[in-house]
């Protein structure tokens, strides 16, 4: 479990993590949120490669900076470093002076996924390094691994056999917390979502959670409406599009009723869908980023 | 950490670079080992040659002794030069991780201590240097033996070079070497990227000259008032450097290898070579106590052209502070108007070295309330010095000519 207890991670005047308290249990997280929301500083703070300029980090109950527990904390940053003339033994080698490594599920991984063993790594394309040090950070023995933009670059094949490894862990009680781009690589895949916006916990929750308070609506009005019309009403409105002659609209409920626009907007037509899930976590950003611009 | 593999896995990774460095190195050694004279010239003898140079000042006649004589002393110049191509070249390599944002990732989340990191890369580089070094000197050396020996079976001469002493120098060369390389190490270790690190070793070398001289200047200045001598000022400023005690050594042990001839060597016994000696030796030993003591900064300012807070600060405003103490002691010797036009100039320039220092940095010319603080305090203790020497320059001598 790690426990992460008011944290703070100030770059110049621009706070990166802004008093962040969480627990995260064992099993698969996904970490989310805009470009400069705070993942990949998290991830760096929790493997000690920042240090907080206030709060602490617990992992299993010990500070994360001690040698000890680094050990059981395995960080795959979004451009994982390795030397000029390395090939996959020598980038092996090097984390091996570090972690325990599991050399022949390392070398299993790399012929399951294809990957060429000859040649220095330097001279992989950006998918195929990514697929070995992901090769490499599921083959580590850690308690905790954060694989930052975790699956950039890399084909749908390998992408399967990879989350197979990820769901592995996962089960036998690791914490492996991920972040993408790629929303759509997380779902079906995370246990818990966490979205951070601008340093702060923005929501956390299961996929369930994440798209509880939210409903979606199409309707066809005889008039134009805009996204202002259902605010003035007192709606939250997570998303507003117009397709053709078609309104597609998400409000966030966070407790209140669903929307009642029948006397005041007149729709022609007005019915409930249900979101995609691949939608919720987009979604999800979008109303943090509204209600930081409403604040 | 795994010690020995890291250890093993570091030396493997740095191979590269040092074959670079050693085809360099040797190619230049040795070809001034096959250019040595290795036959007796009677007028190269230092016992002759070294007493030409006795009055021509520090610098020219250890120069003089290394560059005179049969051309072996041109060898250990070269040598000594080479080396410090190393010494420089090294610590760049050395603390390239920390200028490189994503080794500092990998490097910074691995379960050892910080500083242990670095420390060994530390002692990996000067090990490895040092292996390189003495193996291009061993086989320089041997090249310039061999040509000796078959330079005497032809001509029937017997005339050998003291070759003991090759080894003393190599052994003092160790020391200073590694002196000069725990310097520029400290140096490197104060920057964060690569262009940052460059600036920063070479401000070092200027900083630590030009104190090196202000200093000298001082207590020479005070030697010749309270000895009523009025030669103040150092024959050769660039004595003063980190590297000075390598020439110096290689002066006497290049001179002694000559058939045992010492020749004339008291200039090395002069009161501005100790001083130089001492200086360089103190400065550098000092760098070297400091990169054991470094703890290694939190990965966030790695790839960044900032130094670190505050000892960064004082390094920056150290470099202004020297240039207007320097000035401010040689223009407290001068009666005049000058002194006075001197001494605002030394804090006009102490003021546009810190702010050009300050936009390298930072990337800004932003004066803190700490900045100002030092800047008045440094000026204030340069004039009370100026004003002071200038009182007990009056008092000794009336007026003064430099």
């Amino acid at each position: 479990m790690i426990e992460i207890r008011n944290l703070t991670k100030t770059f110049g005047e621009t706070k990166a993590v802004d008093n962040l308290s969480l627990t995260i249990n064992p099993g698969i997280v996904g970490l989310v949120g805009h470009n400069g929301a705070g993942k990949s500083t998290l991830f760096r703070l929790l493997s000690d490669v920042f240090t907080p300029d206030a709060g602490e980090i617990l992992v299993e109950g010990k500070p994360h900076n001690l040698p000890e527990t680094k050990a059981r904390v395995f960080f795959l940053s979004d451009d994982p470093y390795c030397g000029l003339t390395d090939n996959y033994k020598d980038v092996y080698r090097f984390y091996a002076n570090f972690y325990p490594i599991d050399f022949e599920k390392y070398v299993g991984l790399l012929d399951t996924l294809h990957l060429p063993k000859k040649g220095r790594v330097g001279n992989y394309s950006k998918g195929m390094k990514r697929q070995l040090f992901l090769a490499l950070s599921l083959s580590v023995e850690a308690d905790v691994y954060l694989l930052d933009e975790a699956f950039d670059g890399i084909d749908p094949l390998a992408l399967d056999l990879i989350k197979g490894e990820i769901i592995k862990l996962g089960e036998n009680g690791k914490t492996v917390i991920l972040s993408s781009h790629n929303i759509a690589s997380l779902e079906r895949l995370v246990d818990r979502f966490i979205l951070l916006y601008k340093g702060k916990l923005s929501k956390e929750g299961t996929d369930e959670d994440m798209g509880e308070s939210l409903v979606k609506y199409q309707g066809v009005f005889a008039n134009e409406v805009k996204e202002e019309d259902f605010t003035k009403l007192g709606l939250r409105v997570a998303s507003f599009k117009k397709v053709g002659s078609i309104y597609h609209v998400v409000f966030s409920l966070n407790g209140k009723e669903e929307p009642n626009i029948e006397e005041s907007l007149k729709p022609i037509l007005w019915e409930k869908v249900a979101i995609d899930p691949d939608e919720v976590i987009a979604l999800q950003m979008r109303l943090a980023e509204k209600e930081a611009d409403h604040e | 950490m795994n010690r020995k593999a890291f250890i093993r896995w570091q030396i493997k990774n740095f191979l590269p670079f040092f074959a670079i460095l050693l085809a360099i190195v040797s190619s230049s050694f040795f070809s001034f080992a096959f250019a040595t004279n290795v036959a007796y010239m009677p007028y190269n003898d230092p016992a002759i040659a070294g007493a030409e140079s006795n009055n021509s000042g520090i610098i020219a006649s250890v120069f003089g002794l290394l560059t005179d004589g049969s051309g072996l002393s041109a060898s250990f110049f070269s040598f000594a030069i080479v080396g410090f191509l190393y010494a420089t070249v090294i610590p760049f390599v050395v603390y390239y991780y920390r200028y490189n944002k994503k080794a500092s990732d990998a490097y910074g989340q691995f379960p050892a201590k910080r500083g242990e990191i670095i420390r060994i890369r530390v002692i990996i580089g000067q090990v490895m240097g040092l292996i390189v070094l003495a193996g291009i000197f061993l086989v320089g050396s041997l090249i310039i033996l061999l040509r000796q020996v078959i330079h005497n079976v032809v001509s029937g001469e017997s005339f050998y070079f003291e070759y003991g002493y090759f080894f003393l120098f190599f052994l003092v060369y160790v020391i200073t070497w590694s002196m000069v390389y725990y310097f520029n190490c400290f140096a490197c270790s104060r920057a964060h990227c690569l262009k940052n690190a460059v600036i920063t070793v070479a401000a070092y070398q200027v900083v630590v000259s030009l104190l090196l001289i202000a200093i000298y200047t001082y207590s020479a200045s005070l030697w010749s008032v309270l000895n009523r001598d009025g030669n103040l000022l150092p024959d050769w400023l660039f004595t003063f450097t980190p590297y000075f005690p390598t020439f110096y050594f290689g002066a006497i042990f290049s001179r002694l290898a000559y058939n045992g001839h010492t020749g004339d060597l008291s200039v090395l016994g002069s009161y501005q070579a100790i001083v130089s000696l001492l200086g360089s030796l103190l400065v550098t030993g000092g760098a070297a106590v400091g990169v054991f003591l470094d703890k290694e900064p939190s990965g966030e300012t790695y790839g960044l052209s900032k130094p670190r807070a505050i000892q960064d600060k004082i390094g920056l405003h150290l470099a202004g502070t020297v240039f207007l103490f320097f000035i401010a002691v040689i223009s407290s010797g001068i009666g005049t108007l000058l002194s006075i036009f001197l001494i605002a100039m030394a804090v006009v320039m102490y003021a546009g070295v810190y702010l050009l220092l300050l936009f390298i940095y930072y990337k800004n010319l932003r004066l803190t309330k700490t900045d100002w603080i030092f800047y008045a305090a440094n000026v204030a203790s340069a004039l009370i010095l100026a004003i002071t020497m200038f009182f007990i320059f009056q008092n000794a001598f009336g007026t003064l000519h430099y």
